[in-house]
């Protein structure tokens, strides 16, 4: 694996021909050989040659030309202290050997099997990438956002509604949804939606809402007034035609007048149908005799039957002991909505 | 019987050496591969001299470098315009 790998160096010096036809001699394969001036080479070395290829270089001996005007040329050992070579300043290598007449920068290193190796002397970035593998892997599971689209997105309340009661939403997980399922699930949730899909893509769930062709019912034009049809506490109010003539927190009794079918224009009345709803929220007490002491949850229970088909929004228990058993009195509120139009 | 059998039946014959004393392969202008070669002796961009035990070899082109120089092995990469015998 090691002769796939190989280091970049750059070699500055004199008599650089030499250098590599020794190298040649000494059985050292020099790959890539560049010659960037006349001072200065490059070449690659396969990873396993470069102690030797040191060890070359320590063993040179260089002529050095102490004095041009006599050209005598004097031979020097390495192992004794002598010139050093002239380093360019320009280079951003510090040189990994200096002598023989020769600097030696390492400017890299690559090949085959550079990325192996690299992991293997930096552990760190390996667990970090797999760490980071793991991540995105699990990450990738997660809902971050819902985002809606489509002409049917103006149903998002509803939609957002049904989705929450799934348990659908911020943090939910995609393994655990299946998106088509979901998609058929939407359609069949308002009339208006024609179709309904929902995907992934990235860690968002879009849902595409597609408004039905078809016009919806009509609205009912002979509603000239909305009456309420239980006694309770008025907790919202919409009217869209009409004049409300209760207000938010107002109690109210079965059959009041709840939405009037006048609309006021400065000093102008003028007669309207009613399209308005209004949520009242109505309380439901009854008294369960039981014999045990802890039938507080039975006792609600059967309330909770009773009130089956209505939005049971409270309810509280109230325990007083006879002579029987326990009398459990439960105070049940919960909200109906009257519309009209 | 191959086409280099061949060959160097007819070199033997002719009086020629075999095998030969460098051997010198062209592919295309871009790459060149030559054996048996002893040493660089002149080495730039424009111009690469091999030596040889007998003699030595020009390369001249451009853009040239030596991919390989191993066991007297070399590959030069680059344009190559032309490669000249020289005798010493």
């Amino acid at each position: 694996m090691t002769e796939k790998i190989y280091a970049k160096y750059k070699v500055c010096g004199v008599n650089l021909l030499s250098l590599i036809n020794r190298l040649n001699k000494k059985g050292i394969t020099l790959l890539k050989i560049k010659k960037f001036s006349a001072k200065s080479i490059g070449f690659c070395l396969p990873i396993n040659q470069t102690e030797k290829f040191f060890a070359i270089l320590n063993d040179l001996c260089y002529n050095d030309i102490n004095d041009s005007q006599t050209n005598r040329i004097t031979v020097k050992n390495p192992k004794k202290k002598g010139k050093k070579p002239k380093r360019p300043c320009f280079y951003r290598h510090s040189p990994v050997f200096e002598g023989g007449g020769y600097v030696v920068y390492k400017i890299g290193e690559g090949g085959l099997f550079y990325p192996i190796r690299f992991l293997q002397n930096n552990l760190a970035v390996l667990i970090g990438a797999i760490l980071f593998t793991f991540g995105v892997w699990g990450f990738n599971d997660v809902v971050l956002d819902v985002r809606y689209s489509g002409t049917a997105s103006c149903l998002k309340p509803q939609v957002q509604t049904y989705l929450s009661q799934k348990g659908v939403g911020k943090w939910s997980r995609f393994s655990s949804l299946d998106l088509d399922e979901l998609g058929v699930e939407l359609t069949s949730l308002d009339s208006r939606i024609a179709f309904a899909q929902a995907y992934k893509r990235g860690n968002v769930l879009n849902i595409e809402l597609v408004l039905s062709k078809t016009p919806p019912n009509k609205l009912d034009q002979s509603v000239v007034a909305l009456y309420s049809d239980c006694q309770g506490v008025i907790t919202d109010i919409k009217v869209y035609r009409g004049t409300a003539v209760v207000s938010v927190g107002d109690k109210v009794n079965a059959r009041d007048l709840l939405v009037d079918g006048y609309c006021q224009i400065k000093d102008n009345i003028t007669p309207c149908t009613v399209l308005a709803s209004v949520t009242i929220n109505c309380d439901y007490i009854k008294s369960v005799c039981l014999n045990g002491q802890s039938d507080q949850r039975l006792a609600e229970l059967l309330v909770l039957g009773e009130l089956e088909d209505k939005n049971v929004i409270k309810i509280t228990t109230q325990k007083t002991p006879t002579e029987k058993g326990f009398l459990y009195v439960v105070h049940a509120v919960y909200s109906v909505t009257v519309t009209a139009g | 019987m191959g086409f280099l059998d061949d060959l160097k039946d007819d070199l033997k014959a002719q009086g020629y050496p075999f095998p030969p004393k460098y051997r010198v392969l062209l592919l295309g202008d871009n790459v060149g591969y030559f054996e048996k070669i002893v040493g660089i002796l002149e080495f730039s961009d424009q111009k690469i001299v091999l030596s040889l035990k007998k003699g030595s070899i020009t390369i001249l082109g451009q853009g040239l470098y030596i991919k390989n120089f191993c066991e007297g092995d070399v590959v030069v990469l680059g344009k190559i315009d032309s490669v000249v015998k020289d005798s010493l």
